[in-house]
């Protein structure tokens, strides 16, 4: 669930177009060493085993994916040069690129991606991907260099998820030669190549030579370092001991934009924050209740003080960078009147109380909450844990509300089915209703995206109505770098995707 | 001498044991699960069923006990759960940077609060002994991360002279030290100026000073050793505290010490991790108290350890 560290702010607004232009192929400068400090260290370099958010940043240098999300969300190529859906959107062809080669010298092709994905859906390995690639049914190898996947029921975030850790391919040779070490000793097809890690302290990555896109990358060397502390890392960024930023605090992001030789990039995260209401206990199975809540919160006023202007308001679990996103929908806004109505339908025309567990890195934030509920009469109070508690009282539903985020994914089905369906895995809430199962299943299955685009306003409709969760606020992706970087381009996933980064001599 | 070492170290045994049971006892009583930690976002019941059978946490505490303990005693404290590296290759590659830093504000703190505890008691009441006085406030009232982030604000940010974060040299290792050892620096001022104050009123320094000693000689050799023993005393009690506050200290400059991997490991339940580092450093007190008595004896061959 939510981000271990919960800190990116997000703004409605993509930044300017300075970094969506295009990258231009000529005049980069070439070699140097790229520092990154990042929030926390990586867990481990295997793709196939790894949990943990961070982990991907590195992965997304030293591994090529099948396929690859561009700005727009758009699939775009990577090992595969193109595909083909097939027999109502249960079947796809990839068709591979020829010629690449692993880190360790061996030949990518398809015998190496069936390896891949039986490895994935090995239950002896316990991978995590083998959820996220349940309804695949059987890989077949048509030739040397054509895959052919049969899903088990037509599933239209399939392509998504191949962007992530589940399409990206490992060597099969080191997995072989190093086993259970593997994790330490990664291999893959990307533009760099793993040098060493020191836990906690650095992970080093270097060209890869033989990479297939000719020309690329064009630093020699990539340099990431923890720096847990957010204030630190920024200070490590001013005075230039890193040349590159993951996650920045709010209350640093307007000191970074007036600090000279810093560049700041603001577009909107994948992340939705919120309110999680136990839709089985009261006072919260009390739908009437549940709405006073919804109307009772004031979402603009916690994002200009509590987010400090960041991000945008959030009234469905989809941000304002997807598509999915209904954007003509206003019933979210502050109305004590109609609050107050629903807590005379609930029964509970004097308010109520109840209590919130949270981070107490949300405190600020709660608080605003309850001074707000306060107005109407609801005793808000608050219980701040600490982050492990508070995920195992998420998971064995030992709450009535609590303030929890979800970090997205690429595809709106990532960011809403599982949470939702009334037999999602992570429906922690209990929330259960036909037509919202009915709403979600048709577009999970739907391969037309204006279709798909219909049933998720279905989806934000009823979901507003139910309100199962209360969402609050969808942060910002903002991401700060040395004048000297150039050639970044920022993607709402937030991975810093380093091939075609130079970095200019001071 | 070698006798009372091995006599010592032969008595930590239960004593350890005692250690193992609380910490054993305390990480699995603590609310959390690290298989859903681990898994996160990926947590289905089915993997988390998997992943509790694959490290045996399906199984009576009792056993997993046992079973720990069994490697243990072998130098076998298991694999992290996070990213499968022995514990003690994960202690052992980050000790040096712990290790250094203790040193380094040890030898720091010593170094201020020497000479400071010496004047601040022969010049009693004079402005040395005030600036010494609201030094020692200052210094053990002060947060440990505030005073960090303070100095990394005024030296790295402003001066551009250190470093703000990372383990690169012993350049690096200056405002960590500083951070760790100003209270251990503002407590041994305070300790040693009220010993040499009870021991420069002692006949024999008296006499040392009757029959013509110069100052230097009085206060250096006869008064400052004796002193030296209350002293001696609170940095062996400090030591667990050091130990302790490196936990913030490493978090603070990114240094990739023991610390560090123990609040990490806390807060992602990764009990292994957590049980071996503290088992680690429970015999690491024992032993640093263990050469804060063999000092004594060096300090006052009148305290024979026996």
């Amino acid at each position: 669930m939510a981000g271990r560290r919960r800190t990116m702010l997000l703004a409605a607004i993509a930044s300017v177009g300075m970094l969506l232009a295009a990258v231009p192929a000529t005049a980069q400068v070439r070699g140097g060493t790229l520092r990154i400090a990042m929030d926390a260290d990586n867990t481990t370099m295997d793709p196939h085993r790894s949990t943990a958010a961070v982990d991907r940043q590195v992965y997304n240098n030293i591994y090529s994916k099948l396929v690859d999300i561009d700005a727009k969300f758009g699939i775009v190529p990577q090992l595969a040069e193109s595909w083909e859906v097939k027999g109502g959107g249960l079947v796809y062809v990839f068709k591979l690129r020829k010629g690449v080669k692993f880190h360790d010298g061996t030949d990518f092709n398809a015998e190496i991606v069936k390896w891949n994905f039986d490895r994935m859906r090995d239950p002896a390995l316990a991978s995590p991907r083998r959820s996220e690639i349940a309804p695949v049914k059987d890989v077949k190898v048509v030739d040397p260099y054509t895959v052919e996947i049969t899903l088990s029921a037509s599933y239209s975030p399939f392509l998504t998820v191949l962007t992530d850790r589940a399409g990206m391919m490992v060597s099969k040779a080191a997995v072989e030669k190093f086993k259970d070490d593997y994790a330490r000793n990664p291999v893959g097809t990307g533009p760099f190549r793993f040098v060493e890690w020191v836990k906690d302290d650095h992970l080093t990555i270097k060209r890869f030579d033989g990479y297939w896109e000719k020309g690329l990358p064009y630093l020699d060397e990539v340099i990431y370092r923890p720096i847990p502390d957010p204030s630190v890392r920024f200070t490590s960024m001013r005075t230039g001991q890193v040349d590159f930023m993951h996650q920045i605090a709010p209350k640093d992001v307007a000191q970074a934009k007036g600090e000279k030789g810093l560049k700041v990039s603001e577009i909107p995260s994948l992340w939705w924050q919120g309110m999680h209401l136990n839709n089985q206990v009261a006072p919260f199975n009390n739908k009437a209740l549940r709405q006073a809540i919804w109307y009772g919160i004031d979402r603009t006023v916690i994002q200009r003080i509590v987010y400090q202007g960041l991000g945008a308001p959030a009234w469905s679990p989809f941000p304002p960078s997807m598509w999915a996103q209904d954007r003509d929908f206003t019933d979210w806004r502050r109305d004590p009147a109609r609050a107050k109505a629903k807590l005379a339908e609930g029964g509970m025309p004097n308010g109520f109380s109840f209590t919130v567990k949270g981070l107490a890195l949300q405190a600020q934030e709660l608080q605003v909450i309850q001074a707000q509920l306060k107005d109407l009469g609801i005793d808000m109070k608050i219980e701040t844990l600490e982050f492990g508690k508070l995920l195992a009282d998420l998971q064995g539903g030992n709450f009535v509300a609590l303030r929890i985020g979800w970090s997205g994914r690429p595809d709106p089905d990532g960011n809403v089915y599982s949470q939702m369906y009334s037999k999602g895995g992570t429906n922690y809430v209990k929330y259960s209703s036909a037509a919202m199962d009915a709403a979600l299943d048709a577009a999970r299955s739907e391969n037309d995206q204006t279709k798909r685009k219909a049933a998720y306003m279905q989806v934000t409709r009823i979901a507003a109505e139910d309100a199962p969760y209360i969402w609050i606020h969808h942060d910002a992706e903002v991401k700060v770098w040395g004048e000297q970087v150039k050639g970044f381009e920022h993607i709402s996933d937030g991975m810093i995707r380093v091939k075609g980064v130079s970095l200019e001599k001071k | 001498m070698l006798q009372l070492i091995g006599r010592r170290l032969l008595a930590t045994v239960p004593l350890l044991l005692a250690v193992s049971v609380v910490v054993f006892s305390f990480v699995h009583a603590l609310p959390g699960d690290p298989a859903v930690l681990f898994l996160g976002e990926e947590a289905t019941p089915e993997n988390l069923a998997r992943f509790r059978a694959k490290l045996g946490f399906d199984r009576p505490l009792i056993v997993q006990y046992g079973e720990w303990l069994g490697r243990a005693v072998q130098g076998d404290l298991g694999r992290s759960i996070r990213t499968n590296q022995p514990v003690v290759s994960a202690i052992v590659e980050r000790l040096p940077v712990t290790l250094r830093l203790i040193a380094f504000s040890m030898v720091i703190s010593l170094c201020i609060a020497v000479p400071l505890g010496i004047v601040s008691a022969v010049k009693r009441n004079s402005g040395v002994d005030l600036a010494s006085t609201f030094f020692a406030l200052f210094g053990f009232s002060t947060p440990n991360f505030w005073l960090g982030l303070i100095l990394i604000y005024v030296f790295a940010l402003l001066l551009r002279w250190l470093p703000a974060s990372g383990f690169d040299g012993v350049r690096s290792l200056i405002l960590p030290s500083i951070t760790l050892g100003t209270a251990l620096a503002a407590l041994v001022t305070r300790q040693l100026r009220s010993g040499m104050l009870e021991v420069l009123r002692q006949d024999y320094v008296r006499t040392a000073q009757a029959k013509g000693l110069a100052d230097r000689m009085v206060i250096g050799k006869h008064a400052l050793k004796n002193a030296l023993i209350s002293v001696v005393t609170v940095i062996g009690l400090q030591i667990g505290a050091l130990l302790g506050n490196t936990i913030i200290t490493e978090s603070l400059f990114a240094l990739p010490g023991v610390g560090r991997l123990m609040i990490d490991s806390v807060f992602s339940r990764d009990f292994f991790v957590v049980q071996g580092v503290i088992l680690f450093l429970a015999v690491g007190y024992v032993v640093a108290n263990l050469a804060v008595d063999i000092l004594y004896s060096y300090l006052d061959p009148r305290i024979r350890v026996h």
